[in-house]
């Protein structure tokens, strides 16, 4: 499978390489680019005389591998980064001359080492051939290097939120940027780059000490449980190699299998994150509310969205967890008729939903909810939050000033539905209920056309 | 986050620091009681270990926060929204299309979908021009929803209250007195004599250049209020009052004029603007005084005021006061003394268009005068004549600006326009974006409109 430029970019060593990379991801530097069935080689017009000989192997358990002549200590080089987006980008540009003998021998090398060493007649097809499939060893031994790194890098967490606790949080905003960017860099380097994440979000939760506390107690609880990951059950365990970022393993998950039927899209939002552009799809479908999530590098275009507020016909299946909230699409998804809205849930209702889901997954970071009948109530006084009401309460309601004036005009002061996702501390809205339909909020937020 | 019962305590723990504050004893409560079985090695892993019991247990268990006051709901609204196909267009209009649709919207008795108002709101901040066409449509969801919107001036209908008005920047006020001049002028006038004499000269000069912009016959009852501003501390004010009561035919300024205008002996009153000499004076009565104020002081009709004005040398200062004040018949009587484009096209703006068009050479002036939009034989006249001198452009300069002027009318054109044959395949990429554009914007108008007659 070709990766999309946001895998490729995932790859990059640290965020210059990937930079680099989408620079260089032109036609114009390379004079010679050449695909062959499992691989891809070109040459890089770099600065000195003699261009640079660069390949990438698509085969094999530990594909994509990459070698370069360029004298770069990163790995993989940003020329190597910058052949896998080309091909992405302009397959049209590739030519199919054999490889060059550094790159044959390479290739050969990599060949021989992957191939079984006793071939049985179940391994060889018809044509004599051997299939390259997945070496179990060799993957438990990279499985262990990187359980290693990341025990190693959480415990150096654990360290560095303890000292936070130690000296005293009132400290915390005095420290300078660049210790959060060191400690997330560290996790990086450990590959949980879900804990990195959490770190990096730190200095937005710093003037509200309360939910700082509650945002380094989440990731104390991280460093907690990996050591303890062997006497969780298999979907937590799952859940808590998520929410270290370790990556999906999105044919594992397709082959478990799928729903196949009408999904109803609740809505999206996007978010960006230092590095990438998140994009989350809520669906329904009977009781079952999936998450959907796509990833771009800055500058890159996210994959068309779902419609929202639209119906699709697809087959999704869950990610492993002790909630089934993210799925994976396998295939295509098409329009189809409406499908009926979920029967909206009172705000005691959502909470108590969210509590339920969080009491499965201590990690999980939001939900989405047809609500209603609730009230939109604007500020009452300046610097006051909007707020969505019923009789018994109200939450926070928190996205765009047209997406929250939107529902207001939709619902005049008088109790409407909508969809939005609950995060702990505000909704944000998705799509306003109208008729028996769902609006997109966001479209209206986004649309140029005006 | 509503923190539970031990989590301050534990928050003022961890601000201080665990090396100079003891950690809290939990509390007997449930939550508190299994925190204190969660104990490690270093008191600020405790600490944190707890806070994530705690902080999990208050987030899991989360009430709704205490009912807000409810909003007053919004009146029900008499008129219908617009129909779903007219609606459609929405968030692809900008400019004179939404000018269109929203003056459309106006004329069949719509009013502007609650999904769109918020960004209609937020356009019309960026664009003063769209406010009173919007306000017409607004309703009255609309108008419950400006203030959240940040336009608490179109939150109005009528007069406001005192307060309500004393809350209002300049700007609003402004805008308030424009909306209500086209919503309900008597409101507007009662709102202009209630408040004027308390406004400051900037405010004061908005206030009364809203009225020049929207003046009407019923305006004659604000003449006492404009003969005081014409003394007002302000000049831009007593001159914006003095351009009012020009342009208000039977004003007692005008008849003043013309009482002027047949005795020489009339002496310099600065106030009305007669300064200088004899001749200066008469010059300023011919150029400013409405020529119906005029007509009405000279018996003898148009040939008699003409002749005067010949007499004086002044018959430039009456052919500039009949263009000021578009008068068509005097602007007749004077085409034969001075056949200025200009003037043709104000006495007959139709037959000046119809020549113009014949020799292919419009007169914009006439275009003025004419009554829009242009009907649909002009405006395919119009349209085929653009197309041929738009046939061999390929940049923007090359096309003479007479006929670039032309295309930035083409708002006029009848929507009905029956266009003429595409361009050549071979013409220059620059004429057929052009000739696209125009084109494709008539094809939306007309659908428009085809959607607000035909889906109501």
């Amino acid at each position: 499978m070709t990766p999309t430029p946001d895998p490729i970019l995932t790859l990059a060593p640290d965020a210059g390489s990937a930079a680099s990379a989408r620079k260089l991801a032109t036609p114009t530097g390379w004079p010679d680019l050449h695909a062959g069935p499992t691989h891809l080689w070109g040459h890089c017009q770099g600065s000195g005389a003699q261009p640079y000989l660069t390949g990438v192997d698509r085969s094999g358990p530990d594909a994509p591998a990459f070698k370069c002549s360029c004298p770069s200590r990163k790995f993989p080089c940003k020329h190597a980064l910058a052949l896998l987006l080309l091909h992405e980008s302009h397959p049209q540009h590739f030519g199919c001359d054999p490889a060059p003998d550094p790159i044959r021998k390479w290739l050969d090398g990599r060949a021989a080492k992957h191939a079984p060493s006793d071939s049985s007649p179940a391994d060889t097809d018809p044509a004599g051939e051997t299939r390259s499939g997945p070496d179990p060893a060799a993957q438990a031994r990279r499985r262990a290097a990187r359980e290693k790194k990341v025990s190693l890098g959480l415990d150096a967490l654990q360290t560095f939120l303890n000292d936070l606790v130690r000296d005293g949080l009132a400290q915390a905003a005095a420290r300078p940027y660049s210790d959060w960017d060191t400690q997330a860099a560290r996790l990086v380097d450990a590959q949980a780059p879900g804990a990195a994440r959490l770190v990096r979000m730190i200095p937005e939760v710093l003037p509200h000490p309360d939910r700082l506390l509650a945002h380094l107690a989440r990731l104390h609880l991280l460093t907690e449980a990996w050591p303890r990951r062997d006497t969780l059950t298999a979907p937590q365990q799952a859940d808590l190699r998520a929410a270290l970022g370790f990556p999906l393993d999105r044919a594992a998950t397709v082959a478990a299998g799928g729903t196949d039927t009408r999904w109803l899209i609740l809505g999206h939002t996007v978010s960006d994150e230092e590095h990438v552009r998140t994009r989350r799809t809520w669906l329904h479908e009977g009781g079952t509310t999936a998450l959907l999530l796509d990833f771009a590098a800055p500058g890159w275009p996210l994959p068309p969205p779902l419609p929202a507020g639209g119906s699709v016909r697809a087959r999704l299946s869950p990610a492993p967890g002790a909630v089934p909230q993210r799925h994976v699409l396998d295939g295509e998804a098409t329009r189809s008729a409406p499908a009926p809205l979920p029967v909206p849930v009172t705000l005691e209702g959502l909470l108590d939903a969210h509590g339920a889901a969080l009491s499965l997954n201590p990690w999980l970071e939001r939900t989405a909810h047809h609500l209603g009948p609730v009230t939109v109530h604007p500020p009452a006084r300046d610097g006051d939050p909007w707020r969505a009401g019923d009789a018994r309460g109200s939450l926070p309601l928190g996205g765009s000033d047209t997406a929250r004036l939107t529902l207001l005009a939709l619902g005049g002061g008088h109790p409407q539905t909508f969809t939005a996702e609950w995060d702990g501390q505000t909704l944000t809205p998705l799509c306003a209920g109208q008729d028996g339909t769902l609006n997109p909020l966001d479209e209206l937020e986004h649309d140029d056309g005006f | 986050m509503t923190m539970g019962s031990d989590l301050p305590a534990l928050l003022s723990a961890a601000l201080i620091g665990t090396e100079r504050a003891p950690l809290p004893t939990p509390g007997p409560d449930t939550t508190g009681q299994a925190a204190a079985r969660v104990t490690r090695d270093d008191p600020a892993g405790t600490l944190l270990a707890r806070a994530a019991l705690l902080t999990l247990a208050a987030t899991a268990g989360r009430q709704p926060d205490p009912p807000a006051p409810a909003p007053i709901p919004a009146p029900t609204d008499p008129r219908p929204e617009a129909p779903a196909r007219a609606a459609r267009h929405l968030p692809h209009l900008g400019g004179p299309l939404l000018h269109e649709w929203l003056t459309l919207c106006h004329t069949h008795g719509s009013r502007a979908p609650a999904l769109y108002l918020p960004r209609l709101l937020s356009l019309a901040t960026q664009d003063r021009s769209l406010r009173v066409p919007l306000a017409r449509v607004l309703g009255e969801r609309g108008r419950w929803l400006a203030p959240h919107a940040g336009h608490p001036a179109l939150a109005h209908a009528d007069a406001p209250d005192e307060p309500t008005w004393a809350a209002l920047s300049d700007t609003d006020r402004d805008t308030l007195h424009r909306v209500l001049r086209d919503l309900n002028p008597d409101a507007a006038r009662y709102l202009l004599r209630t408040h004027f004499d308390t406004e400051r000269a900037a405010s004061r000069k908005r206030l009364l250049s809203a009225v020049l912009d929207t003046l009407n016959d019923d305006d004659h009852t604000l003449e006492p209020l404009l003969e005081g501003a014409l003394d007002d501390r302000s000049p831009d004010v007593q001159t914006l009052a003095r351009q009012v009561l020009q342009r208000l035919p039977r004003s007692a300024l005008n008849a003043r004029l013309a009482e002027a205008l047949h005795d020489p002996g009339t002496p310099p009153s600065p106030r009305d603007g007669l300064s200088g000499g004899p001749q200066a004076r008469l010059g300023h009565v011919l150029r400013h005084a409405h020529p119906d104020a005029l007509l009405h002081a000279t018996p003898d009709g148009p040939p008699a005021l003409i002749t005067l004005a010949r007499d004086h040398h002044l018959l430039d200062d009456l052919i500039a006061g009949t263009l000021t004040h578009r008068h068509q018949p005097l602007a007749q009587a004077l085409l034969p003394h001075a056949p200025t484009p200009a003037l043709r096209a104000l006495a007959d703006p139709h037959r000046t268009l119809q020549s113009g068009l014949h020799d292919r050479d419009p007169d914009l002036a006439a275009l003025a005068h004419h009554p829009t939009p242009w009907t649909p034989d002009d405006s395919h006249a119009i349209l085929t004549l653009l197309q041929d001198t738009l046939r061999h452009v390929d940049h923007p300069y090359q096309w003479p600006q007479r006929w670039r002027t032309l295309h930035d009318h083409a708002w006029h054109l009848h929507p009905d326009t029956r266009p003429p044959a595409p361009l050549p395949p071979d013409a220059p990429h620059h004429a057929q974006s052009v000739w696209h554009d125009l084109t494709s914007t008539l094809d939306t108008r007309r659908q428009i409109r085809h959607d607000f007659k035909e889906h109501p």
